[in-house]
């Protein structure tokens, strides 16, 4: 392709992309934008920690240990006299890669069986109901801690552990989702046209589908964020090795009256990066849903 | 009703079977043999390996010889009869355990929820009432910060603050009321979060109702339009949020209990998974839900007793 299709190609794209809603109506919701831009510099942030970390993480000088905040250690050090700072940044690096990967497999999966049962019914269906209440039935950390148990700690399997606990809530709200929207008439006028049935689930009813469950994602990336830490916290779930927020929480308990920076920061930046995620999610359910006014967002 | 009524019934049973199977294929197939962990804990110690024939004898003594499907009929016919195995951690009968450590679990999550309650009502409605005022902006930007930060961090911070800056309150233990304070805030601030979410929405959403209209219209004062109109209507799905909570409470008050040494099941829990007692990890997890699902279905029945339009088909 020759760079004059290429630029009329992003041109097109960029067009159709000022014609939709949703862009008229981030355009007009300033707050938001700073949300979106935060984000990006979180996600940049988590990629490239390691090598913007000031200083090696995992570096300790019991002569500097439990130090207050300083020009050299921002944030000041822990109980081995590893900079704070670093090690929070690489505690984003971890949060973020357990949390998105858990919630694009959960996403994937939660789509696919929710959609199936919403959409075909039948004792199959039924089933997949039954199963996806038994996953609701237990509060997600009990389910997570008797998952952890069985596996044992590591970054795959903590990955393991909250897809299975979390791809219910993806699956019932995408069956729900299809079940509403099953006999509207497109989709009727679809079938009298004989299309088949994946073709109708995948192009007609997932696009009316899925935003719902887009929000969803978001607000639990948040959410998976916090059970990382609580997990790890417990100390179950991560290897000490990796640098994580919630293990970080836990090491600095001891020594929380005289250096109370080590407890503090790294649930801080829990906080914010959560926060974030939230408010991303209501930001999303916002400008994508033609029935929220504004009064309900932020 | 009566069919309605047979039908949740029927429905709870089964999520609590498929919930038992599931519990007990997990925790069993954690990896070390059961016997063999029992026989180190119980004669030999952590580190030295159990002989042969002290594993057989162990497995012979807590039933752990048998096929696990009779393993599994036993316990689930004993989370019936209360004969629910032996703690190796412990060194006590399972359901003795549970019902020392019940009490504390259930009057910390009752405390909690009260106060999420209470709280998130008042805050919900002075929100919805004071919509797009300052105050409704702090209120909004509080919940959805709060709901932001995890419950342990809540915790440590409260301790942080309260037990050793302030010096004001117990670092931790268990007792009334003192003890409980901490401990309830922490754990029944998410659950706060939500209900004055929902209460706020549903407050709007009442407000607009034309009998609230005609209550103001023919003259009522505003705090019985308000009080005795409008909130009773409101109230509904804060009901189905509470039943909600309650599942996040019982999982919070397991890292809750723990870090502030509260002696309920879930710090037994805690404790049980890191001696990989697996008798009381299942026993306990199984009464968590059976909690959980008791406590929708009350709710669910409740609906009907606060809203008699709703029946059930």
């Amino acid at each position: 392709m020759s760079e004059a299709a290429v630029r009329h190609r992003v041109r097109v794209w960029c067009a159709s992309v000022r014609g939709t809603d949703w862009y008229y109506r981030l355009k007009q919701r300033p707050s938001l934008q700073v949300v979106f831009v935060l984000l990006a510099i979180i996600l940049t942030a988590a990629v490239f920690s390691p090598i913007a970390a000031p200083q090696d993480p995992a570096a300790t000088c019991l002569y500097e240990k439990n130090q207050w905040m300083s020009t050299e250690h921002w944030f000041g050090t822990d109980y081995l006299g590893r900079d704070l700072f670093s090690r929070v940044l690489c505690g984003l690096q971890t949060s973020m890669v357990v949390a998105v990967t858990t919630i694009a497999i959960t996403f994937v999966a939660g789509a696919a069986v929710g959609s199936y049962a919403g959409y075909n019914g039948g004792w199959a269906g039924t089933c997949i109901a039954r199963i996806i209440d038994v996953f609701l039935a237990f509060p997600s950390i009990i389910l997570a801690l008797a998952l952890v148990t069985l596996l044992g700690s590591g970054v795959l399997n903590m990955i393991l552990v909250l897809s299975v606990v979390q791809w219910a809530s993806f699956a019932r709200l995408m069956r729900g989702q299809v079940l509403a929207e099953k006999n509207a008439e497109y989709v009727l006028s679809a079938q009298a046209a004989g299309l088949p049935n994946w073709w109708i689930l995948v192009k007609h009813l997932l696009p009316n589908c899925i935003m719902p469950v887009v929000v969803l994602a978001t607000m639990d990336l948040g959410h998976t964020i916090l059970t990382i830490s609580t997990l790890s916290f417990l100390g179950l779930g991560l290897p000490p090795s990796i640098p994580e927020w919630g293990f970080m929480i836990h090491a600095g308990l001891g020594d929380m009256r005289t250096a109370p920076l080590n407890v503090i920061v790294p649930g801080l930046a829990i906080t914010f990066v959560t926060l974030l995620f939230n408010l991303a999610g209501e930001g999303i359910r916002d400008i994508t849903d033609p029935h929220m006014d504004v009064e309900g967002s932020l | 009703m009566h069919y309605y009524l047979i039908k949740r019934i029927a429905h709870l049973i089964l999520t609590l079977l498929i919930a038992s199977v599931f519990t007990f294929i997990v925790v069993n197939a954690a990896p070390g043999e059961p016997a063999e962990v029992l026989a180190r804990h119980l004669y030999t110690g952590l580190e030295e390996a159990a002989p042969p024939e002290l594993i057989a004898k162990v497995a012979d003594r807590y039933d752990l010889s048998k096929p696990l499907l009779v393993q599994y009929s036993d316990w689930v016919g004993g989370l019936f009869t209360g004969n629910m195995g032996y703690s190796i951690l412990f060194k006590k009968p399972v359901s003795w355990l549970l019902m020392l450590h019940l009490p504390p679990t259930i009057l910390l999550t009752t405390v909690s929820m009260v106060f999420a309650t209470i709280a998130g009502i008042i805050f919900g409605v002075y929100s919805a009432l004071h919509q797009n005022k300052i105050s409704d902006h702090l209120i909004r930007a509080a919940t959805i910060f709060f709901a932001s930060m995890p419950g342990f961090w809540v915790a440590v911070m409260l301790i942080l603050v309260f037990s050793l800056w302030l010096g004001i309150m117990p670092v931790a233990g268990y007792g009334w009321p003192l003890f409980i304070i901490l401990p309830a805030t922490a754990l029944g601030l998410h659950a706060m979060v939500s209900i004055v979410r929902i209460m706020r929405t549903s407050m709007l959403e009442t407000m607009e109702k034309p009998f609230v209209m005609f209550a103001k219209v023919k003259g009522l004062p505003m705090k019985k339009v308000i009080f005795s109109h409008a909130c009773k209507n409101a109230f509904l799905p804060v009901l189905t949020v509470i039943g909600m909570s309650f599942g996040a409470l019982l999982a919070g008050s397991v890292v809750i209990e723990t870090i502030f040494s509260w002696p309920g099941i879930g710090e037994m829990l805690m404790k049980a998974i890191s001696a990989r007692d697996l008798v009381l990890i299942e026993s306990t997890i199984m009464v968590i839900v059976f909690l959980f699902l008791i406590v929708n279905f009350v709710i669910d029945l409740l609906y009907h007793i606060v809203d008699p339009r709703i029946i059930y088909e």
